[in-house]
């Protein structure tokens, strides 16, 4: 833990240059290369990209939860409040398995999972693992984290608590799953909570109440979301702001209205023309992206998207890497299609 | 597509599963996943089914293409010569011979192609089940359908796991195609794939039904896909069609709370557009067990006395439009466009 200058803006976790690399038998393969953000305190980071893209591994990266062989690099930095201050805390620089992760882990930083069905242990009550960070991080005594839980599940709208808690996982629907572990995520308050695709696996009429419920929960707690999910309409419902990710890394960045208003890059325009609107006035053919998303192995300098691309500049898309500029107030993006991006290659690199 | 003739005329159609207990397997009740529900499909047109998952709509797609025996009803399906039969009444040489034109494309594109088999005899294998088409014959058909599902030709000798979720989809697809057949049940063929690859696959699916005259029924329980590909659409609910119309009658001007609830439910991709939602409380019910009265009453916002003891029939309220509520036409429901 290191204790740096307090940061200027109100930020809750600072991710820089970060780097998920697995070296394989076919070859190095890069699931997250090169992505920056900043997640805002109070506020939700909406990080949306199609299978493949990174944005999962990105997640257990901030956690150190990669998988193995992956070899994470760059910096993640958690910003908690400590003796009336600000602490500015390396996650990047801990030992994964050390002491001082897992004090973090369930505490400041909390993750809930996409199936709801898998990440219970059949074997265990409710209770049982819903106390275990209670009791791991808040108390020792077992009949007061009882209480606390209760209290949570109260607060996540699950009927008759106490009988809940001495149930076992299965006989609980999907919803009502994902409300348990949105309870068990929020039990030590954590500053982040990182959501990965929480609602995929839920019908839309149980995918609004948990949005809701995540919402107001939000209000009340005051937590900070890292939302992460490949579905634009839950963005759109949920982010303040979102970064788009292609082929391990982020392509667009801005605030969630000027974003679905003003998309900049060609990869963004694309997926947002190819989603059926449901309030769309005539049935029209669906603009589609050609081909499909490539695997991230021994990639040479280019834009990842630029074989799809159509608007795609011959001998500098296909050659160079693109920076990410931002070229309105708020708005980054990562195309050569703005002179800016161009400008920022640098003299020397420039074709 | 009214006035054209029903390909496909479901009545009654029910599948109770018998739920057992005990070492002798003793039945307890029944899982009503299919309860009595009678529509029709017309020749040409896109049929949408939606619905939650557990509302039976995956179970009346398999009790039709015959995966699963029907406990009740009957499916009548007009024959090219104009006759007449009930699809599930059908055995033996006149089901084999049937079963091509009903044909099916699954939801999973991982699970439902065998690992084991090429490309190549995936497509080939509903011609060779035949056993009256001929080795050239079979290699032509083949060579064209991989070409109308736009996969690349060089690549038939592979097997399943070279290929990605959009591919092995159009694979899955191809195999369908291969015995010519009418009606395609569609059981949530784009769920499964990314957002720019259900794109291309919901657009193959389109250009392919005008090219061969397909009638579709497809069932999703994804209202936008739904909304974008459908001619009418039949929402069901623990194992009833509540409400069943044309896409614009759905979408523009819902009559049953249900459906209303399910289209405020769907988040929109405009942050502008944050609207308050209809949060229904509770879950779907469990279909061996489902409330007395109108099934979805216990989650309804309007729901009245008559609604907890009385089964409300599935009725046709204005042309073409059929509700199963009470109060159909006396509520003030809002469509898509009225939801902000």
């Amino acid at each position: 833990m290191s204790d740096e200058k307090p940061p200027a803006t109100d930020t809750v976790l600072e991710v820089r240059d970060l780097r998920v690399h697995f070296p394989l038998d076919e070859g190095l393969l890069k699931a997250v290369d090169g992505v920056d953000f900043d997640v805002k305190r109070g506020a939700t980071l909406g990080l949306v990209g199609e299978s493949g893209c990174g944005k999962s591994v990105t997640s257990q990266a901030i956690l150190r939860i990669v998988p193995k062989p992956g070899i994470t690099t760059g910096g993640v930095h958690l910003i908690r409040a400590s003796n009336g201050g600000r602490e500015r805390v390396d996650l990047g620089a801990m030992d994964e398995d050390g002491e001082a992760i897992r004090a973090i882990r369930g505490r400041d930083i909390a993750m809930i999972f996409q199936e709801p069905m898998t990440c219970f242990s059949p074997y265990y009550t409710m209770g049982n693992q819903l106390m275990e960070p209670i009791l791991l991080h808040r108390t020792d005594d077992r009949d007061a984290a009882r209480d606390i839980a209760v209290a949570m599940l109260k607060e996540v709208g699950i009927a008759r608590p106490e009988k809940a808690l001495d149930g076992y996982p299965h006989e609980f629907s999907g919803g009502m799953r994902q409300r348990v572990m949105i309870a068990m995520a929020l039990s030590c308050s954590p500053s982040l909570l990182i959501a990965d695709e929480p609602t995929t696996a839920l019908d839309v009429t149980i995918q609004a109440q948990v949005l809701e419920l995540m919402k107001q929960l939000q209000a009340e707690f005051g937590m900070s979301i890292l939302y992460i999910t490949h579905d634009l309409g839950v963005i759109a419902e949920i982010c303040d702001e979102v970064a788009v990710m292609y082929l391990g890394r982020i392509v667009e960045c801005a605030e969630a209205v000027p974003l679905f208003a003003d998309p900049m890059h060609p990869y963004t325009q694309g997926l947002l023309r190819s989603i059926p609107k449901i309030d769309a006035k005539e049935r029209e053919r669906l603009a589609s992206i050609e081909g499909t998303v490539p695997l991230p192995l021994d990639l040479p300098p280019r834009c990842g998207f630029c074989d799809r691309c159509d608007s795609a500049i011959k001998g500098l898309c296909d050659s160079r890497n693109v920076p990410i500029v931002e070229v309105k107030p708020g708005h980054a993006v990562r195309c050569f299609l703005f002179p800016q991006c161009v400008e920022a290659l640098g003299a020397e690199a420039r074709p | 597509m009214n006035g054209s003739r029903a390909l496909l005329d479901v009545q009654d159609l029910t599948k109770h599963f018998p739920v057992t207990q005990g070492f002798w397997k003793r039945v307890t009740g029944h899982v009503r996943a299919v309860d009595g529900v009678s529509f029709q499909v017309f020749e040409g047109e896109t049929l949408g089914l939606v619905g939650e998952s557990g509302c039976g709509k995956t179970t009346l797609g398999r009790c039709i293409v015959r995966g699963i025996d029907a406990t009740r009803g009957a499916v009548r399906y007009r024959l090219t010569d104009g006759g007449e039969v009930d699809f599930l009444k059908l055995g033996g040489k006149d089901l084999r011979r049937r079963r091509k034109e009903i044909q099916m494309i699954f939801q999973d594109p991982h699970s439902s192609l065998d690992p084991r088999m090429t490309v190549y005899d995936i497509i080939a294998e509903p011609l060779r089940v035949d056993g009256s088409t001929s080795r050239t014959e079979i290699d032509d058909r083949v060579r064209h359908l991989a070409d109308v599902v736009s996969l690349d030709l060089s690549h038939l000798m592979r097997y399943p796991h070279a290929f990605s979720g959009g591919q092995r989809q159009r694979i899955g697809i191809a195999r369908a195609l291969a015995t010519n057949p009418r009606l395609v049940v569609a059981d949530e063929p784009v769920s499964a794939l990314d957002v720019s690859v259900r794109a291309q696959v919901l657009n193959l699916l389109e250009s392919l039904q005008k090219e061969f005259a397909l009638t579709y029924l497809f069932v999703s329980h994804d209202l936008s896909v739904v909304k974008h590909i459908a001619d009418r659409v039949a929402v069901m609910y623990v194992g009833k069609i509540v409400e069943l119309s044309s896409t614009a009658g759905i979408f523009d001007g819902p009559l049953h709370p249900y459906t209303e609830a399910l289209l405020s439910a769907v988040p929109r991709p405009d942050p502008g557009k944050r609207m308050r939602r209809i949060i229904l409380e509770g879950e779907v019910p469990n279909p061996a067990a489902p409330p007395p009265g109108c099934h979805f009453h216990p989650r309804c916002r309007y729901a009245r006395e008559v609604c907890r003891s009385q089964v409300p029939a599935l009725r046709e309220v204005s042309p073409g439009h059929s509700v199963a509520c009470h109060f159909a036409g006396e509520l003030d429901l809002r469509g898509v466009s009225a939801i902000r």
